[in-house]
C-alpha cells in the first residue's frame, strides 16, 4: 500500500484529468476505436521515439477534427488544427491555412498507410495531451488490462554483458521487457502503451524498500531522440520494448551493488499503462562483491591447415581488461564437448594456436571461450562452432561464415551453422579437406585460392549486415576467375544486392548468375529441377530459425534453375562453364528440415560441381540406368544416381568381385524419375566391407541396367 | 523587408455579374478514368488510373506495365530527365523499413538507372528531384538528409543542417534543380513544444558540395516556384499563444537574399509561361497578380458564392484562372460538377471532376490557352 501511494504521487497528469476529453478522429467519434501504436514507443531501428498515437483507419476514410479551431498547417499528407496534427491524411482541398473548422469537420482522408498518426504539437512537455491516451485525452477510452513484464535481465552497466543466475556485482543495469494491451487476445492492436516504468530494491523478505521506487520514464513528454538509448535497450523494436529502467532519460544510471551488504535481495520492476493499470514483477537476486561478470565472447576466425599442413586455429579476443586467456573445446558430434587447452596455454595475448599432431581425415568441431582472472574464473559465452577435417585429398572446401546478424530471425550470439554444411558434405560422401573461416578472415587474408570449393553462407544477413560487401565481392570474383566452385546460401542475397550499387547488381547477375525477383517466396516446400536436381524434395524455414523472407530469383547470365519453391518460383540457380560452377540459394541451407535432406541436396550440388552428367538431361528418364558414383574411389560413403522409366520396385544389388551379393537396396515402389542412393560401404549385416572393387547393379522386374564399378578404399 | 514594394490596385468585383461561358475543347479522350496527370509544358506526357500508368504521345495513349499505378513522376526543369518514384506497399515492410524505387529515365523514356532506398515505415519516403544533367537528388523530409546519385552511383550525402533530434512528420521539404544547382526549401519544426525555427533556403552544386544556406523570414512553407531563374516562395509565421497568422509572399535571389515581400497568403502560386506574371491565391475570394516587369501588383476580389478556389494558373496576358467547387464538394463526394472560373471577367465553364481524386484539380497554361486534365479528357479552355 505504501508503494502504491508513492506511485500515485508520481502522476501529475491526474491533476490535469478531464481537461479536454476530446472524441476520436473518426466516426463514430463517441466510440472507442483500436490503437496500433502509442506515444513514445521505440521505433524499429531505435533512432527515435514515436511522436504520436496511431489509430487504424482504412484508406480513404474520413478523418474528423477532435477539436475545433484554426487550421495551422497543411502538408501533402497531413493537416494540423490548432496543436493537433493528423498525419498520413490527404487534407481536404477545401481547407486553407487560417480557416476555422468545427469539431467533427472532415479534415481529409486516410492514405495508403491506413491509420491516423495523431500527435500533439510535437509532444509538448508536461501537457496532458502530449500522450492523448492519458485521462483528459481521447474519450471514451476503457482499458481494464494491466501491462506485463515477462522478462527481467541484469547486465553490466552500459553494456550487454549479462550476469548469469541473477548473481549481481558492481554496477548493474536492470532491463525489463514490458508491453501493454487493452485486449490480451490481440497483441499489438489496442495497445495503449507503457506510461511509466520503474524499479526498486527490497530486502530479501520484501519488508523494506532499500532504494526506490525510481520512475525515470514517463510517456507524457516527447524526449529528444538523442536519449533513445537511455530508455530502450538493444533488441527493442516496434513490437518488443526493452526498457533500461535504471537509466534516467537524459543520463546513465545503475544499481550499485557495492552499496549493499552481499547477500540475497529482491528487485522489483513496476509498470503502468496510460489508464493507471499496474504490474509489478519481483526477482530474487544475490548481490556480491566478487567479480561475477563473464568476459566478452571471442570470435573464431579460421580453423584449417596452415602452410605445413598442421591444424591452425585463429581468433579475435574480447579485449576485457581482466582476460586470463581462452579455453578451446572440441566435439565429435556438436553436443558433447571436451576441453582441448585452457588459459594456461591459450593466454590472453594469443590470437592463434597450432594443434600439433592433429589426425588426418577426422572431422572435429571446435569452439572457444574466454576466461577471466577472477578467483573463481568466469567463462564467456562460447564462440561460433567451426568444423575442420585435414586431408591429403586434393579436394579442399572452405566454409565461410558470413552470418553476422543477431537481430533478425536468429538472435543468439553464437551458432553452429557452419557445421550444417560440413555435416552435409560428409554425409554426402565428400572425403576432402574441410576448413571454416569467418568472412572477416577472408577479407583480411583476401585469398581463397587454396580451396577447390567455397561454401559461403550469410543466413538472414540483409542490407544492414551486408550479405556480400564490395570487398567480399571482389574476392569471390577473383576466386572464380581462376576457376573454382562457389556455393552461396542466404535468404536476403538478392534483396540486399538488388538495392545496392551498380557493382552489387553486376556481382549478383554476372558472378552469382541470379537476378532478384522478389523478397518473399511465400512457400516452404522445395522441389529439385531436372536435369541435376530431380528427386530432391524437402521442407525448410522452421528450424533452427524461422525463415520469414525467402528470396526468389530469375536466372541471369547463363544461370539455370536448380530448385523451385512449390509455387514454381525459383529457389536456387546453378551455373557452370569450363572453369567455374556456382549454386546460389534464396533461403538458408541450414534451415532445411532433416540431415538426410541436407545431405541429399549437398550431394547433388557436389555432383554438379564436379561435372556429373549421368543424371539425364530430360524430365522423363531416357534410360533405365545407374550412374557412376560419387566420389569414386570412396572411403566412407558413395552416392549413386539412378533412373527408372516405369513405376515399379527397383533394387540396387552390390556384388563383390567373387560375385557374392553383399548388399541390397530396395527403396520400395517408385514412379519414373531420377533418384539417388548413398551407400556407406557396409554389408547387409552392417559390417564394414574390405577395400576392393564392387559392382552395383540396378534391377527392376525383367530390366537389368549395365552395372557400374566402384572402388572402396579403407 | 516588411514593406510592400508594389503599389496596389484594388479591384473589387462586387457587382452581381452575369456569368458567361468559356470555351472547352477536348483534345484527348481516355479509355479509363485518370487519377492524376503528368504535364510538361502544358502537354500531358503521362496519366495514371486505378490500374496502370499510361504514356501519352500526341493522341496516342500506351499502357506502361513497367511501373505501378501509384508511381509519382518528377521532371527535370527542361524535361531532359524524369524520375519515376514508387513507394512499395505496406505488405512489403521488412525490419521496419519500407522500400521506394527511383527510376531515372531520359526524355525518350529510356531507363538510365534505378535506385532503391528504404526509410523507416512509420516515416516518409525520400523526396526526389532530377537535374537536366541526370543527377538525382533524394532528400529525407524527416531527417533533413540529402543524397546525390549519378548513373546509379552515390556521389555525396550529407545533413542539410545540424538538427538536434527534431524529426517531424510535419516537416515540409521541397527541392528542385535549376541548372547545375539543387535548391531546397526546408522547414525546421520546433521540438518538444518549442516554436518552429525559420525555414531554410539551401542550394548545393551537382556534386553535393558548395552548400549555401539562407534563412527565410517565416517558419512555415506553403508554395514555391523556381522558374525563369527566379525564386518565389509563400509561407507564414504563426504565434500559437496569440493565435496570430502572419503570411508572406517573397521573392529571393539565388543566394537566398529577400528581394521583396508581400503580406498575403500564397496558398497556391502560379507563373505565366513567359515569366511576366506571378499569381497568388490569397483566399477563396482573392487572387493577387504580380506584374514582374513593371513591379506592380493587382488584387482581384470576387464573390466566393460558397465555392472554394484551387488549381490556380495564369496566362501570358496576366489573366488568372482557377477551378471552383462547392464548399462541401470534397466531403459529399456525390457530385462531379466543378467550374473553370476566370476571376477577372467572371466567366466560367462547367466541367465534371471526380472529387475522390484531388490530384486532377490543376489548371495549366501554355501562355495563350488554359488546359485541364479531367478524369476522362484533356481539355483546352479558352476564355
Amino acid at each position: 500500500m505504501i508503494l502504491r501511494l508513492l506511485v500515485l504521487g508520481l502522476m501529475p497528469w491526474l491533476l490535469l484529468a478531464q481537461i479536454h476529453n476530446f472524441p476520436w478522429p473518426m466516426a463514430p467519434q463517441n466510440q472507442q476505436h483500436r490503437i496500433s501504436a502509442t506515444f513514445d514507443e521505440c521505433r524499429e531501428d531505435r533512432d527515435h521515439f514515436h511522436n504520436g498515437t496511431d489509430i487504424p483507419l482504412a484508406p480513404g476514410e474520413e478523418v474528423l477534427a477532435i477539436m475545433g479551431g484554426q487550421v495551422t498547417g497543411i502538408g501533402s499528407d497531413w493537416i494540423r488544427v490548432e496543436d493537433f496534427a493528423y498525419v498520413h491524411v490527404s487534407a481536404n482541398p477545401a481547407l486553407l491555412v487560417g480557416n476555422t473548422v468545427a469539431q467533427g469537420a472532415v479534415l481529409g482522408w486516410t492514405d495508403s498507410n491506413a491509420h491516423v498518426h495523431l500527435n500533439y504539437g510535437g509532444g509538448a512537455s508536461g501537457h496532458p495531451t502530449g500522450n492523448p491516451l492519458l485521462p483528459g485525452g481521447l474519450t471514451p477510452f476503457s482499458d481494464p488490462y494491466h501491462p506485463r513484464s515477462p522478462i527481467i535481465q541484469f547486465v553490466m552497466d552500459g553494456s550487454s554483458a549479462a550476469f548469469p543466475f541473477h548473481n549481481l556485482s558492481g554496477r548493474v543495469d536492470i532491463i525489463a521487457q514490458a508491453a501493454d494491451t487493452t485486449d490480451l487476445e490481440s497483441s499489438i492492436d489496442m495497445n495503449n502503451g507503457i506510461y511509466t516504468i520503474g524499479w526498486a530494491l527490497y530486502s530479501a523478505d520484501t519488508s523494506t524498500i532499500l532504494t526506490g521506487p525510481h520512475f525515470w520514464f514517463e510517456a507524457d513528454e516527447l524526449y529528444s531522440n538523442a536519449y533513445i538509448n537511455n530508455v530502450y535497450a538493444p533488441g527493442s523494436s516496434t513490437s518488443i520494448y526493452r526498457y533500461i529502467v535504471t537509466n534516467r532519460i537524459t543520463s546513465n544510471g545503475f544499481l550499485d551493488c557495492a552499496a549493499y551488504t552481499p547477500g540475497p535481495y529482491v528487485v522489483s520492476v513496476m509498470s503502468s499503462d496510460a489508464r493507471d493499470n499496474w504490474d509489478t514483477t519481483y526477482v530474487n537476486v544475490t548481490l556480491s562483491d566478487e567479480d561475477l561478470l563473464p568476459p566478452g565472447q571471442p570470435q573464431l576466425q579460421f580453423i584449417g591447415p596452415d602452410a605445413q599442413g598442421d591444424l591452425q586455429i585463429q581468433w579475435t579476443g574480447p579485449g576485457d581488461a581482466d582476460l586470463a586467456g581462452y579455453q578451446l573445446e572440441f566435439s565429435f558430434n556438436g553436443t558433447s564437448w571436451s576441453s582441448n587447452q585452457g588459459s594456461e596455454v591459450l593466454t590472453a595475448d594469443m590470437t592463434s594456436y597450432t594443434v600439433p599432431g592433429f589426425p588426418q581425415d577426422t572431422y572435429i568441431q571446435f569452439r572457444l571461450l574466454a576466461v577471466d582472472t577472477a578467483p573463481l574464473p568466469n567463462y564467456s559465452e562460447p564462440s561460433d562452432t567451426y568444423g575442420v577435417r585435414l586431408s591429403s585429398n586434393a579436394e579442399r572446401t572452405i566454409i565461410v561464415d558470413g552470418f553476422d546478424r543477431i537481430d533478425g530471425s536468429w538472435n543468439q550470439t553464437q551458432h553452429d551453422f557452419a557445421c550444417s554444411y560440413a555435416d552435409a558434405l560428409i554425409d554426402a560422401g565428400n572425403t576432402g579437406g574441410i576448413a571454416t573461416a569467418s568472412n572477416e578472415w577472408v577479407v583480411a587474408t583476401g585469398n581463397l585460392d587454396n580451396y577447390s570449393s567455397v561454401i559461403w553462407f550469410v543466413g538472414d544477413d540483409s542490407r544492414t549486415a551486408e550479405t556480400f560487401s564490395s570487398s567480399e565481392q571482389s574476392i569471390v570474383a577473383a576466386y572464380l576467375a581462376q576457376g573454382g566452385h562457389f556455393f552461396a546460401s542466404g535468404a536476403e542475397i538478392g534483396y540486399d544486392l538488388s538495392a545496392g550499387s551498380m557493382g552489387d547488381a553486376a556481382f549478383m547477375n554476372q558472378i552469382l548468375h541470379i537476378d532478384y525477383a522478389g523478397d518473399n517466396a511465400g512457400n516452404y516446400g522445395v522441389t529439385g529441377v531436372p536435369p541435376y536436381f530431380s528427386g530432391i524434395v524437402f521442407q525448410y524455414g522452421s528450424t533452427p530459425y524461422v525463415e520469414d523472407w525467402p528470396d526468389y530469383f530469375t536466372p541471369a547470365y547463363g544461370g539455370e534453375i536448380a530448385l523451385q519453391y512449390n509455387n514454381q518460383l525459383t529457389a536456387a540457380v546453378t551455373y557452370r562453364d569450363e572453369q567455374t560452377a556456382t549454386f546460389v540459394m534464396g533461403f538458408a541451407f541450414e534451415t532445411i528440415t532433416g540431415a538426410e535432406q541436407r545431405a541429399a541436396l549437398m550431394g547433388r550440388v557436389w555432383a554438379f560441381f564436379n561435372g556429373m552428367t549421368a543424371v539425364a538431361a530430360e524430365q522423363q528418364p531416357a534410360d533405365f540406368a545407374i550412374s557412376a558414383g560419387y566420389p569414386n574411389p570412396f572411403n566412407n560413403a558413395i552416392t549413386v544416381a539412378y533412373s527408372i522409366q516405369s513405376t515399379g520396385v527397383p533394387e540396387i544389388a552390390v556384388y563383390d568381385l567373387l560375385g557374392r551379393q553383399v548388399q541390397t537396396y530396395a527403396p520400395g515402389t517408385l514412379t519414373p524419375g531420377y533418384y539417388t542412393w548413398r551407400w556407406n560401404g557396409l554389408d547387409r549385416q552392417g559390417h564394414e566391407l574390405p577395400s576392393g572393387v564392387y559392382l552395383l547393379r540396378l534391377i527392376q522386374q525383367q530390366y537389368v541396367a549395365a552395372p557400374i564399378r566402384v572402388l572402396l578404399l579403407k | 523587408m516588411q514593406l510592400k514594394l508594389f503599389s496596389r490596385w484594388w479591384l473589387l468585383l462586387c457587382l452581381p455579374l452575369l456569368l458567361t461561358a468559356a470555351g472547352v475543347k477536348p483534345l484527348i479522350e481516355l479509355p479509363e478514368a485518370a487519377r492524376s496527370w503528368v504535364v510538361s509544358n502544358s502537354t500531358p506526357i503521362y496519366y495514371t488510373s486505378a490500374k496502370a500508368l499510361y504514356t501519352i504521345q500526341g493522341q496516342h495513349v500506351t499502357q506502361d506495365n513497367l511501373y505501378p499505378p501509384n508511381v509519382q513522376v518528377t521532371q527535370s526543369p527542361a524535361g531532359e530527365y524524369r524520375v519515376l518514384s514508387t513507394l512499395h506497399g505496406l505488405d512489403e515492410v521488412k525490419g521496419g523499413q519500407r522500400d521506394a524505387d527511383y527510376a531515372v529515365l531520359n526524355a525518350q523514356g529510356e531507363l538510365q538507372y534505378r535506385i532503391t532506398r528504404s526509410t523507416p515505415s512509420d516515416l516518409k519516403p525520400l523526396v526526389p528531384a532530377v537535374s537536366d544533367g541526370g543527377v538525382l537528388a533524394l532528400a529525407d523530409p524527416v531527417k533533413a538528409y540529402i543524397y546525390f546519385y549519378a548513373q546509379g552511383q552515390l556521389l555525396a550525402e550529407g545533413e542539410l543542417y545540424t538538427a538536434e533530434g527534431d524529426q517531424s512528420l510535419e516537416r515540409k521539404l521541397r527541392l528542385q534543380w535549376m541548372g547545375e544547382r539543387c535548391y531546397i526549401l526546408l522547414e525546421r519544426p520546433g521540438f518538444n513544444g518549442a516554436p518552429a525555427e525559420q525555414a531554410l533556403f539551401i542550394s548545393l552544386d551537382a556534386e553535393g558540395r558548395n552548400q549555401h544556406t539562407a534563412r527565410l523570414p517565416f517558419a512555415y512553407l506553403q508554395a514555391s516556384i523556381f522558374q525563369h531563374n527566379r525564386f518565389f516562395i509563400s509561407g507564414y509565421n504563426f504565434n500559437a499563444e496569440q493565435q496570430i497568422m502572419a503570411p508572406l509572399i517573397i521573392e529571393v535571389g539565388g543566394n537566398g537574399q529577400v528581394l521583396w515581400t508581400n503580406e498575403n497568403f500564397g496558398h497556391e502560386l502560379a507563373i505565366s509561361e513567359n515569366g511576366a506574371y506571378l499569381a497568388a491565391l490569397n483566399s477563396h475570394e482573392s487572387i493577387q497578380i504580380f506584374d514582374l516587369a513593371s513591379q506592380r501588383v493587382t488584387q482581384l476580389f470576387y464573390e466566393h458564392n460558397n465555392k472554394i478556389s484551387l488549381g490556380l494558373s495564369i496566362n501570358d496576358q496576366g489573366v488568372p484562372a482557377v477551378l471552383r467547387v462547392a464548399v462541401d464538394y470534397f466531403v459529399k463526394r456525390n457530385t462531379y460538377f466543378a467550374e473553370i472560373f476566370f476571376p477577372s471577367t467572371n466567366q466560367s465553364a462547367e466541367i465534371q471532376l471526380d472529387p475522390r481524386f484531388p490530384d486532377v484539380f490543376q489548371l495549366y497554361s501554355d501562355g495563350d490557352h488554359f488546359y485541364l486534365g479531367t478524369n476522362y479528357e484533356w481539355l483546352e479552355i479558352t476564355e
